[in-house]
């Protein structure tokens, strides 16, 4: 689908002069996301100073730091940071936290969508964000308010000292290697990809209604392929003409994955890795393809075996896999992540591989056959209920249950639904589909186990 | 247009603009690009207020007849407090007049 601004994510870099870290950091960055495939119509990388002076040249040791580690360092001149930067921007990165607040300050439409590098890095080790990356700065900044994050990575002026500047060189550079990586995942596709005539997707997989076809390359392509299969088991359908695609390789040799990535595949050394990253592509592959057609909220559903749904709405990295994973023993098993509804309360079935963590930052992938889960009825699924959900220790075995005011409510649910600026009627279509279903309700709940008896009650229609 | 509310003079003008919305018992929840806000009964008379654009201290003078004055503050406090609340969101830009 095309982006009615051309480019799809915008990111400003902004340090005091623009001569030094940002620079550094627009370069570096822009060197990393090229080198995965993503062109600069889907992530724009630009820099800017607080009180840069217009036309200034880099510092030289920016330029040491940027070709040290293969970025480019031609053709730049400072710019200050002005109030149309500040409005076509999504995402703000600064060099420290000091600077953050001034940016902040000076400029309120970057408030909740600024963060410093090393906020950005640690949130993405936290938070396992399966979203449009213009939805991140959203998710990015609820998780930042909420923790008290290190400032190891903070990156202080270096004035003028050829060590610092190395050292915070290298802190760029890995950050931007790493930030790269997430985004290669969820950055939209290019328009009118060419992956070649005559390459055959391993498999097609149904993500809501959406086929989207995955093809494993690779000197490990069949050890992927068999765990992807196993994984993705009931998702996947034959025959379907795709809608999407998703290319990735796992291989040991670095030459073959840099090359691999700089078309767009998704490259990497282990299978792990590469299920992980490839979770969060086709999810946001098929929430490109359906924006504007139908409702997807960040939510876990269930359904009973007459094929009732309820939905349960929460942030990402808040409980919904173990929630989906608890429940869906004894319930049909939706999905984990994104609950896709159509306008006549439809739900199309998204039983995508389950994320576990089993130590360090990535995630294994479960398929919902290894787990057990129970599987959805045949036939329509209905949505009858949707729940915000909010996981609290405090809470005793029975969970808190209470009606939520319809405003307040959809203030809330619409901060987990995907692309609600491109639904028809926008807050209407939302309102109606809420009180459709009973209106909202909120849970707090202390383990998911404690959710169990609430189902009958939440299975039965409202209206 | 200006972001910079310490800028914010009296005859600035003010203009709000939002893609849709829904009031209920004064409240309004309000979508203006990708961001979703749910608005007090103050800002939401601001929002409508300003949708064709009027002065700082016209909206201060709006609102003071419509709320009546803060008892522990300026109004023209109040209400750049409220104007860059609802910048930040989107929902209202300011023009400098030259």
């Amino acid at each position: 689908m095309p982006w009615p601004s051309g480019v799809a994510f915008r990111v400003l870099i902004v340090d005091r002069a623009n001569t030094g870290r940002s620079v550094a950091g627009e370069r570096l960055l822009r060197h990393h996301l090229a080198r995965r495939g993503v062109a600069r119509d889907r992530v724009r990388v630009s820099s800017a100073g607080l009180d840069a002076q217009d036309g200034a040249s880099m510092q030289p040791l920016a330029a040491e730091v940027i070709e040290r580690h293969g970025g480019n360092a031609h053709g730049f001149a400072a710019r200050s940071v002005s109030d149309t930067m500040v409005a076509g921007t999504d995402l703000f990165l600064c060099g420290t936290g000091a600077e953050r607040d001034e940016l902040t300050r000076r400029h309120p439409w970057a408030r909740g969508r600024s963060f410093t590098l090393s906020e950005l890095a640690h949130l993405y080790e936290e938070l396992s964000s399966i979203a449009p990356l213009h939805e991140h700065p959203h998710l990015l900044e609820r998780h930042r308010l909420e923790r008290d994050l290190p400032t190891d990575w903070d990156l202080p002026p270096w004035d003028s000292l050829a060590e610092r500047a190395r050292a915070a060189g290298e802190r760029i550079d890995a950050a931007c290697a790493w930030v790269a990586d997430i985004w290669a995942s969820m950055a939209p596709p290019e328009p009118a990809a060419d992956r070649g005539a005559g390459d055959a997707a391993t498999c097609t997989v149904d993500a809501f209604g959406v086929p989207v076809a995955i093809r494993c390359e690779g000197s490990a392509s069949e050890a992927l392929a068999a765990a992807g299969h196993r994984a993705w088991g009931r998702c996947v359908v034959d025959g379907r003409a795709a809608e999407a695609e998703v290319a990735v390789m796992v291989d040991e040799d670095p030459d073959g994955l840099a090359t691999a990535r700089a078309r767009g595949t998704l490259a990497y050394p282990d299978v792990d890795t590469a299920l992980h990253f490839l979770s969060s592509a086709v999810t946001v592959r098929a929430i490109e393809a359906r924006s504007g057609a139908l409702v997807m909220l960040h939510a876990a559903g269930l359904a009973s075996s007459d094929g009732d749904v309820v939905g349960f709405v929460a942030p990402s990295g808040t409980g919904k896999t173990t929630l989906a994973r608890t429940l869906g023993a004894h319930y049909g098993y939706v999905t984990d992540e994104t609950l896709a509804i159509d306008a006549g309360r439809t739900v199309l079935p998204y039983p995508k591989p389950l994320s576990v963590i089993h130590g360090g930052a990535v995630k294994e992938q479960w398929g919902a056959e290894s787990l057990d889960l129970v599987p959805v009825p045949p036939g329509r699924l209905r949505l009858v209920r949707l729940a915000l959900v909010e996981r609290d220790a405090s809470v005793g075995e029975s969970p808190q249950v209470e009606e939520v005011p319809l405003l307040h409510g959809l203030a809330e649910l619409a901060e987990q639904v995907s692309y609600l600026s491109r639904l028809p009627r926008q807050l209407h279509t939302l309102a109606d589909l809420v009180e459709s279903a009973g209106g909202l309700v909120r849970i707090r709940y202390r383990e998911a186990r404690d959710l169990l008896p609430l189902m009958p009650e939440l299975l039965s229609e409202r209206r | 247009m200006s972001g910079g509310v310490q800028r914010l003079e009296d005859d600035a003008v003010v203009r709000s603009r939002w893609d849709d919305a829904l009031e209920r018992d004064g409240e309004m929840l309000i979508l203006a690009g990708n961001d979703v806000s749910l608005l007090s009964p103050l800002a939401a008379e601001a929002a409508l207020a300003a949708r064709g654009g009027l002065t700082v201290a016209a909206l201060a003078e709006h609102l003071e007849r419509e709320f009546g004055a803060p008892s522990d503050r300026d109004m023209g406090d109040a209400v750049r407090e409220v104007v860059a609340a609802l910048m930040s969101r989107g929902v209202m830009t300011v023009e400098v007049s030259e």
